[in-house]
């Protein structure tokens, strides 16, 4: 990653401010695509590759505006990341034939997922302090858009062919998790983890 | 014809960067710690 930098530090005559953005961004696009990537590929082998996209896609999408807790590590953010989503896509494939079609798991997600929002979102962690009211507004309100979008897609999809309730299952698992790690026990939860990624 | 693709690309991680620090924080378990030149603005 460094080599690619240095490359375009040499050929622009990057300033030090510009160096340390292009750097962030890259990490940011590199990590998030390695993750996203390694996670798919598994479950492509172990047949939950739908089910772990839609729950990555709503993970991601929901984190974005909420933040959350953290592993320290990439590689422990990687194993972890995985196998959540793997995890959670297996508990779909087990689970949604017998309660995606009922109104509880249509409507009942995002209605327990605007709790954890409404005390904790943003929840920033000390690498990245959200300091600035206007942007914790924001995220705020992007947040509850977004829960409200999914209560309402909840509510739609009751309309739709059974295979969108399905997915929407899958969804749903997927903002239940990034809700817990809204929360204090998200947090100890992902701090317990933290060390067994770390290096001795 | 160098120059600008590289000028590009550094523009497009650059937007990759700030959109990054305007969201509540990565999008997936790991965050490592906002660079300075990021902070400031």
């Amino acid at each position: 990653m460094k080599w690619l930098v240095d490359y375009l530090d040499r050929e622009l005559n990057l300033q030090h401010d510009q160096r340390e953005t292009i750097e962030y961004g890259l990490a940011s696009l590199l990590y998030t695509a390695l993750s996203v990537v390694s996670a798919l590929l598994l479950a492509k082998l172990l047949g939950l590759y739908r089910e772990t996209a839609v729950i990555i896609s709503v993970i991601m999408l929901y984190r974005k505006v909420s933040g959350g807790a953290h592993i320290s590590t990439p590689h422990g953010c990687l194993i972890t990341g995985t196998a959540a989503s793997l995890l959670f896509a297996y508990l779909t494939k087990l689970w949604a034939p017998l309660f995606a079609a009922s109104a509880a798991a249509r409507i009942l997600p995002a209605f327990l997922a605007l709790y954890p929002a409404y005390l904790y979102v943003p929840a920033a962690v000390p690498q990245k302090p959200i300091t600035s009211l206007r942007q914790r507004r924001l995220l705020r309100r992007l947040s509850f858009a977004l829960l409200l979008c999914w209560g309402l897609l909840g509510i739609i999809v009751k309309r739709l062919p059974a295979v969108w309730s399905y997915y929407y299952f899958a969804g749903s698992l997927g903002l239940l998790w990034q809700s817990f790690l809204l929360t204090p026990a998200g947090y100890r939860l992902l701090a317990f983890l933290s060390p067994l990624f770390n290096k001795k | 014809m160098k120059k600008r693709i590289l000028s590009l690309l550094a523009g497009l991680l650059t937007l990759i960067a700030l959109g990054s620090a305007a969201s509540a924080c990565w999008a997936i378990l790991y965050q490592p710690k906002l660079p300075e030149a990021l902070k400031r603005r």
